[in-house]
């Protein structure tokens, strides 16, 4: 028997929904990716479905991927979150490289994202674009590609 | 409605995502910052990359320097720590000369060694052979025991082998030099070494030759007020740091600790290889395995492994013969004048942390620049990381293969 029957057949007057959040107990996003992961598994829906949600296909793979990976909530949160900062300073380090008129691929792309994110490591600061500022203060000599002219 | 779609569109706008903790952005700044070290590793490589010498061919061995050689490095020694030492005879296979003393329980052992572009090495090997530890014991248990006695000692690895036709454990230090480039300070190494392994099979205090030796010289160096201190480490981490290409230098971290500095070098995915080092102060050190003063250095591998594996990928990083590998007729050298030893220590209930505790005495400042001393401490962790990285990944292509061969 696939997995994808159901083993009972579902009470209409039954309120799933209200047990599903109930179980969600305190993690209801793990909850959720849970049951996503087996929506897909077991072929009840699809990563273009999804998409029609707004969930892209990278976003999806990226829970799926923190799933897999996790054996704790705790690390599967974790893992949330790294994945959300990645996204974050992707997404300032494009606009950056864009700024610079650096392609947001190859070589020289990844020399710019690493010197920024070496950077902002080196001094503990956690936004890009202030550390990006900092740079072009101190040491633009650092950064691949061409500084735009000051806006002030 | 309209307010509901316009909260959904801000929370999906990359950058005002409000979950990232602290930990995550730092985690994700640390691995976007390596990317571009990964892309170009050669630097890294060359760090990171042992020197396997093979043992001469009977044709190239040059028996004689070898001789000249052991003799050199015995005149450094008193007289009554030299009669401590096994007389040493010929062997064809590898070319070397050696020999095992009958009641000193002392091996030694002077090898002819190529690099691999034909240079000629010497290598020199000392142990201190412990026979009542082996009756009857099964491979478990001589693995267990074997790494309790590393956990216990600070100064030499602790290994099995096979001498003289019999499965011993042996407490062992070795070092291998080029003999083009001058065998002087080399021999001051290796004279140390062996009036170490001497000490270490004198009856705890007696008082012997080597003990005695080794005291005064302790004595005559502490004065000089040239040991390595949290100072000159510190100046010799960031000097190591800057040898690297500028791009590469800034993804070397260091990290100022009590006494000390970590270095903390990139490492493929898994993150950076760390190596801690402590400069300490002497005798009244507990630790301190001779009564003398120097560095302790402290390396990990980055992996958490089931205590067997723990235990079993400890041995292989310490050459032993129980654990084969691909390099078994071949001398890996990483560092020399390193004393130490790849432990096993359990962190939680069946699982092990796998660690190299070292320690670099101050008599050996002479002899080693401190800057080499922390790249050398690096390479040290780092080859064995490698060594593991590189088994575990042909493990998860190929799979079902024991760890370590």
């Amino acid at each position: 028997m696939s997995h994808a029957e159901p083993s009972t057949p579902i009470d209409p007057n039954y309120d799933l929904l209200a047990r599903m959040l109930a179980d969600a107990g305190d993690d209801p996003v793990l909850t959720l990716a849970i049951v996503v992961s087996k929506m897909l598994e077991h072929g009840r829906t699809t990563p273009e479905a999804l998409a029609r949600l707004g969930i892209s296909e990278d976003e999806l793979f990226a829970v799926l991927e923190a799933l897999e990976e996790s054996d704790t909530p705790e690390e599967f949160n974790a893992a949330l979150d790294l994945q959300a900062a990645l996204q974050h300073y992707n997404a300032i380090l494009v606009e950056i490289a864009n700024e610079r008129g650096v392609p947001a691929v190859g070589g020289t792309y990844v020399k710019l994202r690493s010197a920024i994110a070496a950077f902002a490591e080196r001094n503990d600061v956690l936004d890009l674009r202030i550390a990006y500022r900092l740079m072009l203060a101190e040491c633009p000599d650092q950064l691949p590609g061409t500084t735009p002219p000051s806006k002030d | 409605m309209h307010t509901r779609s316009r909260l959904v569109a801000r929370t999906r706008r990359p950058g005002t995502i409000s979950s990232m903790t602290p930990e995550a952005r730092k985690h994700a700044l640390a691995m976007i910052a390596r990317e571009y070290v990964l892309t170009r590793r050669e630097e890294l490589d060359t760090l990171g990359t042992p020197l396997v010498l093979r043992p001469a061919t009977p044709e190239e061995a040059n028996l004689s320097r070898l001789h000249q050689i052991a003799a050199d490095v015995f005149r450094l020694l008193p007289d009554d720590v030299v009669e401590s030492v096994p007389p040493l005879a010929e062997s064809a296979t590898p070319p070397s000369i050696g020999g095992v003393g009958d009641d000193s329980g002392l091996l030694l052992w002077v090898v002819d060694l190529r690099a691999p572009d034909g240079a000629p090495w010497v290598g020199f090997l000392c142990g201190t052979l412990y026979t009542e530890h082996e009756a009857g014991m099964t491979p478990e248990a001589r693995s267990t025991t074997i790494n309790n006695l590393n956990l216990n000692d600070a100064a030499a690895a602790w290994v099995s082998m096979e001498v003289a036709g019999e499965r011993l454990m042996v407490r062992l230090c070795s070092a291998a030099h080029p003999v083009d480039e001058g065998l002087e300070s080399w021999s001051e190494l290796a004279a140390y070494m062996v009036a170490v392994a001497v000490a270490a099979g004198e009856e705890e205090g007696s008082a012997g030759p080597a003990s005695t030796y080794l005291e005064l010289l302790h004595i005559s160096q502490r004065g000089d007020d040239d040991g390595y201190s949290e100072t000159s480490l510190c100046f010799a981490a960031s000097a190591f740091r800057d040898s690297f290409s500028e791009d590469l230098a800034r993804t070397v971290l260091l990290d100022d600790h009590l006494d000390g500095v970590e270095v903390l070098v990139p490492f493929f995915a898994a993150g950076e290889v760390r190596a801690l080092l402590t400069a300490f102060e002497a005798v009244s050190d507990e630790d301190s395995p001779t009564g003398v003063g120097g560095v302790k250095i402290f390396g990990r591998l980055y992996d958490n492994l089931p205590v067997p594996e723990a235990h079993r990928w400890a041995r292989a990083f310490n050459g032993d013969d129980d654990v084969p590998d691909d390099d078994n007729d071949t001398w890996t050298q990483t560092t020399a004048w390193l004393f130490g030893s790849w432990q096993a220590l359990e962190v939680s209930p069946g699982m092990a942390s796998v660690f190299y505790k070292g320690f670099v005495p101050n008599p050996l400042r002479r002899h080693v620049s401190d800057v080499e001393l922390v790249r050398g401490c690096v390479r040290e962790v780092w080859v064995s990381a490698n060594r593991y990285r590189l088994r575990k990944e042909f493990d998860s292509t190929v799979g079902g293969v024991d760890v370590p061969r």
